[in-house]
């Protein structure tokens, strides 16, 4: 199964530290979900934003979040199914 | 790197760790597998090979949709860190590179340390790994990287090459494909120690001089290329874009909507390397992979993507596409000069020159073809896997 692709607008918690971003929870569909693993992080740019990739695991699933620096929104992008 | 592509997506989803992976343009029948995990390549999967084929060798594969940020970041984080070690750094490939250590080696405690130091901070940084060669030359180094995989560390010097090269194959040296393979078998040279005694006169005699002398000085272990910088590299020599259609088509408006798409895109890359172009290659691969290309020298210098589009249009004019459905378009421009903007004598030429910087500008705030002509709103191009216009496409 493919990942399914969400974008939607979510609340997350994170740390700025040293130039790096942390996610520690983030809120979707009314659900806390806890960071237990970042798995990847990366970046690419759309026009003058930059937008910061995450691969969080809760411990159970696996979420893709993303961060528009520009903007300062954070987005639940994929999930991963398998 | 180790199966690039394919590991990234395992670290990205650690469901997928341990399973046979093959990242391609998605589920769909047509694409190809550009990476196989190694779990993958023990069953058989190999890069290039038809989906449909990977999935009937291996019914359990996992077929992953690529996403090029990922891959495209990461080895731009890569090079940043090698450019910690030296300046030399040559990209090969999205997933290789080069590094002359030879004047910094020193400083750093010796090359294998450099080595293990690189490995070490991949692994941290990413979780992936890869395999490093060492060698005098790239040559040797790259023979020395394919050697030991995944996760490997292989120094070749100069006095290993006699009793190595008995050994390996001469497919394994870079720059050795399947068809000089062919014509070496024919030779009865198989091993690269075989090369190895080859007299050089034989090989020029086979295959010309440039070639042959370069197999001969390959089958001495010897190769005199430097590393080459990104800033150090040629300018390009010509630039374009390639699109495998979602589904084959015998429709010339489906491919002109196409063409028109990357005629835009290879329009949107010109101007953003200050480049010009006056020959138009026009290329169409059909259904059963035979193909159509074509060439025109134009009459003067273009970087709008409706002029190069046009350009194409007219090659494509009275093209009898004889029952064949169209399979891949693709569109590049040659004969390129830089930082021409001379100023025109036709008001309309200036006007659009205005045009298409607003556009520009645009576009490089808010994206990619945030601005775009209305007839392209019906097509969309959907991101390619495996080519990736690293140092650039379609060049030399």
């Amino acid at each position: 199964m493919p990942p399914a692709n969400i974008n939607k607008s979510i609340q997350v918690g994170a740390i700025f530290r040293s130039g790096a971003i942390h996610p520690k929870w983030f809120i979707w569909d009314g659900r806390r979900y806890g960071v237990k693993e970042v798995n990847y992080t990366w970046r690419m740019s759309k026009g003058l934003a930059e937008i910061h990739f995450f691969s969080v695991s809760d411990g159970i699933n696996s979420f893709e979040l993303s961060f528009n620096s520009r903007e300062m929104t954070w987005h639940l992008t994929k999930v991963h199914s398998q | 790197m180790n199966a690039f592509f394919a590991a990234v997506e395992q670290r990205v989803n650690p469901r997928l760790r341990g399973k046979p992976v093959a990242v391609g343009g998605g589920i769909s029948k047509r694409t190809v597998v550009a990476a196989a995990s190694y779990e993958a390549k023990a069953l058989g999967v190999k890069t290039g090979m038809p989906s449909w084929e990977a999935k009937k060798i291996c019914p359990g594969l996992i077929m992953v949709a690529g996403d090029m940020s990922k891959y495209v970041y990461t080895s731009k984080v890569l090079i940043k860190m090698f450019n910690n070690y030296t300046d030399l750094v040559e990209a090969f490939s999205i997933d290789e590179a080069f590094l002359d250590v030879t004047g910094t080696r020193a400083r750093f405690g010796g090359e294998v340390k450099i080595a293990r130091d690189i490995k070490k901070r991949i692994m941290e940084r990413f979780g992936l790994t890869c395999t490093v060669g060492i060698g005098p030359n790239k040559l040797l180094a790259k023979l020395a990287g394919e050697l030991r995989k995944p996760d490997g560390l292989v120094v070749i010097d100069f006095e290993d090459v006699p009793e190595m090269f008995e050994r390996i194959p001469v497919s394994e040296l870079c720059g050795v494909g399947r068809k000089i393979e062919g014509y070496l078998a024919e030779m009865g040279i198989r091993t690269c120690g075989e090369l190895r005694r080859c007299p050089g006169r034989i090989l020029v005699g086979r295959f010309g001089a440039a070639l042959g002398e370069s197999l001969y000085m390959m089958g001495q272990g010897k190769d005199l290329s430097p590393v080459v910088p990104g800033w150090r590299e040629e300018e390009a020599k010509s630039m374009g874009h390639s699109y495998t259609l979602p589904k084959d088509t015998f429709d010339l408006d489906i491919v002109k909507n196409y063409l028109l798409h990357l005629s835009e895109q290879t329009g949107r890359r010109l101007r953003r390397h200050g480049c010009r172009g006056k020959t138009v290659h026009l290329y169409l691969r059909y259904s059963d992979f035979t193909g159509f290309s074509k060439q025109k020298k134009m009459e003067d210098y273009m970087d709008d993507g409706w002029d190069i589009y046009s350009s194409a249009v007219r090659i494509l004019e009275g093209l009898d596409l004889r029952g064949k459905a169209v399979r891949l378009v693709g569109i590049c421009l040659s004969s390129l000069i830089k930082n021409l903007d001379q100023i025109s004598l036709l008001e309309d030429k200036e006007s659009k020159k205005k045009v298409l910087r607003a556009i520009d500008e645009v576009n490089d705030r808010f994206g990619e073809f945030t601005v775009v002509r209305g007839s392209l709103l019906n097509t969309e191009l959907h991101e390619k896997i495996g080519m990736v216009p690293f140092r650039s496409s379609l060049r030399r």
